[in-house]
């Protein structure tokens, strides 16, 4: 019975892979659907947009960008996990998606069964910030002052599950402090709060909150990646400034529906990694704190895995659960 | 001052630049046909034409989005006072005693007034924004989740002075929209409540399908179950123009809901929305004749569409002075100047003074031109009214679908417009007054979530709310007018409830 299933099955399969030989040659030959599951004007909307003013002339069809936010970017991304596995309908993601694997467990779709890693674009540093106020001027300081706090000290983050609240657990994880998460309704409003003083430190982009730190209304005591940031060399690390191994980022990448035809898929990885090494999108991306990032599919996937896993650890360690 | 007006005068040599003068044009039409259209907001729009800016240079498109975002305000006003259907959330208000007005043939005047207080509030407060937006912004910085409580409760407060009917029936409809607003994700957990396992209402309830509904489709409705069909409108050119009367009316509420407008402008945070509602109430608290509202009083549509264009300059403040967004609207225009390389910041008068006195001055040039476009069109629109029902309710039916739908392309949201619209036939035909479910649905979570920050904040001790001299100020004011508002209840006296009969209804 099952192999009498499995026969067509086979017979379909071995079909398919001679069309799509021939797809992948001629895709596309309509304009592909970019759905991006986060707000207009946000990160990942802006450069979605920026790599489709790109895109268009290699591939000969228009780019064209829709964005669906809502339920922490699960409305959006559902709606590719149920699109056709053409490479028409492609996913803009971030690491909202990692996170969510772990954080929200009931949701209509699992990342790494329902969706292909296409590839990433590029990332930006954050920039760990305090109140002017705070007697703290270095990532050492900070972490002694939080001991010393003993949970009285907080932290504003742009909602419960963002890479920012996130990019919070893991500073509280590996400093080993306490700190208490101050959720609210968007990036601007979180800001607000930590220049007023309202809450003491954040996390944040490190585009947006350079110019604030600039002018004094907040001081900034590190930053978040591995290396530091082009925009800012005189900031050291968080990892640098004492807290070992931390590490995040904000990246943001393509995936497309599982099912989509590898051969699809490495044409656009090809394609993508194309302008983002190029020099004057590098330019422009440093201006706002980006970072190109290129990987092959399988590199990428294999990013994917490493992001979920650590995530999972940190989410676990919060405590943090989020049932969606 | 000579500074400013030298930096001003730079401003208006960029924003009257042909080239930037006709994208400001381009902005006010656009945004007042986005604003008319029901469902359809300012911040549909600007995110709608956002990715159009991305090819323009950054003055222009700031220019041109800030256009479409009063230019919607002002558009808004139309269809609520000609049809009764809020063309955007702030404009919910203005259906009440607007559609009143237009039943009493008064619509030409009160879509008149609604354009010059529109025109007011605008310009006093670009002046606003030009003289104070540094010392203002860090007055704003004051407002924490503890004053922003403070505020909304205030807001909660003022329902007792905004509905004509019966207190027990306005505190049901208040109970209801806070329930409706209870509805989606908690920011604070993560969590979601009473989604139904409805992914899209994650996303909580959306003020625009519920206002749309309640006010536009049960008016449909109720046209459509009427024994006897109303008369079609014959407005003649002389009934257009405002009377006398009805300007010295006007300019009170007028000049308090700018002042009113462009104070909660300027708070960081979604309230915005609510300054058209606090007008409403405090033109109604004031009034000699608090009966007459609701009923056709122009006072009604002056503050209100004073306050809600007072606002949306206000917000700019604190975008410009600090680069910080303080709602959806100023998100997505910080993004169109952030494509370009332009950082928003606290610095950022200083290092882009074009890009800011540029936007200064197209702001003072596009509230002259929308009120040049908006005065002789309320000759054009009142012509609408000429339409027989049978041919126009069912167009505006279809204008209130598709308006609702294109917002987020949810279907989830054209279900609620009807139902909300079935739900808002039935309650009008009890008698109950539908603005404060709308009010309480905008509360509900902004109140909840500055509440529980506060409270997280102070470990749980609720004297962070007496420890704050803005928020204690607040709150007092707020308990001053629930007394008020209790007094008649308290000691059995009369008000002014009673004495028009409006308590038996």
């Amino acid at each position: 019975m099952h192999l009498l299933r499995s026969m067509p099955r086979a017979a379909l399969a071995a079909a398919m892979l001679v069309s799509v030989c021939a797809v992948a040659q001629t895709y596309p030959v309509k304009p592909i659907r970019v759905i991006v599951p986060f707000g207009v004007g946000g990160p990942a909307d802006i450069y979605a947009r920026f790599l489709g003013q790109h895109m268009q002339k290699p591939l000969g069809q228009p780019w064209v960008v829709e964005a669906r936010p809502g339920a922490g970017s699960i409305i959006g991304t559902d709606i590719v996990a149920k699109s056709p596995a053409d490479g028409y309908t492609l996913l803009v993601m971030s690491n909202t998606h990692t996170v969510n694997e772990s954080l929200v467990p009931k949701k209509p779709f699992t990342l790494m069964k329902d969706f292909v890693p296409v590839a990433p674009i590029n990332y930006s540093d954050l920039l760990l910030v305090v109140h002017p106020s705070l007697p703290a001027r270095s990532v050492k300081e900070l972490v002694a002052l939080a001991k010393r706090a003993k949970g009285g000290m907080n932290y504003a983050s742009s909602g419960t599950g963002t890479p920012y609240h996130m990019a919070g657990e893991l500073f509280k994880a590996l400093a080993g402090v306490d700190i208490l998460h101050v959720p609210h309704k968007s990036s601007g409003e979180a800001r607000t709060s930590v220049m007023s003083g309202q809450t003491e430190m954040m996390l944040d982009a490190i585009t947006t909150m350079l110019p604030i730190a600039k002018a004094g209304k907040v001081r900034a005591l590190g930053t978040s990646g591995q290396k530091r940031s082009a925009v800012a060399p005189d900031i050291p690390t968080i990892a640098e400034g004492g807290v070992k191994g931390y590490e995040t980022t904000i990246w943001i990448g393509v995936m497309a529906p599982a099912g989509t035809p590898r051969p699809i898929l490495e044409k656009l990885n090809a394609e993508i990694t194309k302008v983002a090494t190029r020099a004057d999108v590098r330019e422009v991306w440093a201006k706002q704190g980006a970072t190109p990032m290129s990987m092959s599919v399988s590199g990428f996937e294999k990013h994917l895995h490493a992001d979920i896993a650590k995530w999972a650890k940190v989410v676990k360690t919060a405590g943090a659960r989020a049932d969606r | 001052m000579a500074e400013t007006f030298q930096n001003l005068m730079l401003g208006f040599s960029v924003a009257l630049q042909p080239s930037i003068l006709v994208y400001a044009v381009v902005g006010c039409l656009i945004g007042t046909l986005v604003g008319m259209m029901p469902g359809l907001g300012p911040l549909a729009g600007i995110s709608l034409l956002l990715p159009a800016t991305f090819g323009l240079n950054p003055i222009v498109a700031i220019v041109l989005l800030a256009g479409v975002y009063y230019g919607a305000m002002y558009g808004g006003s139309t269809t609520s006072i000609l049809m009764r259907i809020p063309g955007e959330a702030a404009s919910v208000m203005t259906c009440i005693d607007g559609y009143a007005m237009t039943q009493n043939g008064r619509g030409g005047p009160a879509l008149a007034i609604a354009a010059i207080g529109s025109f007011v509030a605008g310009t006093a407060g670009v002046v606003g924004l030009m003289l104070l937006a540094p010392t203002l912004a860090d007055w704003a910085l004051r407002f924490g989740p503890p004053e922003y409580t403070a505020l909304l409760l205030i807001g909660l407060f003022i329902l007792a002075y905004m509905s004509g009917g019966s207190m027990l029936k306005t505190l049901a409809m208040a109970a209801l929209g806070l329930m409706l607003g209870m509805i989606g994700i908690d920011v604070m957990t993560g969590y979601t409540r009473f989604s139904l396992g409805i992914v899209e209402l994650g996303d909580g309830v959306g003020i625009v399908p519920v206002a749309v509904g309640l006010f536009g489709v049960s008016e449909i409705l109720l046209t459509a179950g009427a024994v006897a069909a109303p008369e079609v409108q014959r407005p003649r050119l002389r009934d257009l123009v405002p009377s006398g009367e009805e300007f010295r009316r006007s300019a009170g509420p007028v000049a308090r809901g700018s002042l009113l407008g462009f104070m909660i402008g300027i708070i960081p945070g979604s309230a915005h929305i609510i300054s058209s509602f606090v007008s409403y109430g405090i033109e109604r608290r004031i009034s000699k004749h608090p009966e007459r509202f609701g009923n056709g009083a122009i006072e009604g549509v002056a503050g209100p569409e004073s306050a809600n264009n007072a606002a949306a300059t206000g917000a700019f403040v604190p975008m410009m002075a600090l680069g910080i967004p303080t709602s959806p609207v100023t998100a997505v225009m910080i993004a169109a100047i952030m494509v370009h390389g332009i950082l928003p910041g606290p610095m950022l008068i200083q290092t882009q003074p074009e890009l800011f006195w540029g936007f200064v001055a197209s702001m003072y040039v596009g509230n002259v031109v929308l009120l040049i476009l908006n005065l002789p069109m309320v000759g054009v629109f009142v012509n609408i009214l000429r339409i027989p029902y049978g041919y126009l309710y069912p167009c505006i039916l279809c204008f209130c679908i598709v308006g609702t739908y294109s917002v987020s392309n949810s279907l989830v949201d054209v279900w609620i417009l009807l139902i909300m619209g079935a739900i808002g036939y039935a309650l009008r035909k009890f008698g109950y007054d539908l603005a404060p479910v709308a009010l309480g649905l905008v509360l509900a979570p902004m109140l909840e979530l500055s509440l529980r920050q506060s409270l997280t904040m102070s470990a749980g001790d609720y004297g962070i709310f007496l420890e704050r001299p803005i928020a204690t100020t607040m709150l007092g004011l707020g308990v001053v007018l629930l007394l008020f508002a209790l007094k008649p209840l308290v000691f059995k006296s009369k008000d002014w409830r009673s004495e028009v009969g409006l308590e038996k209804q």
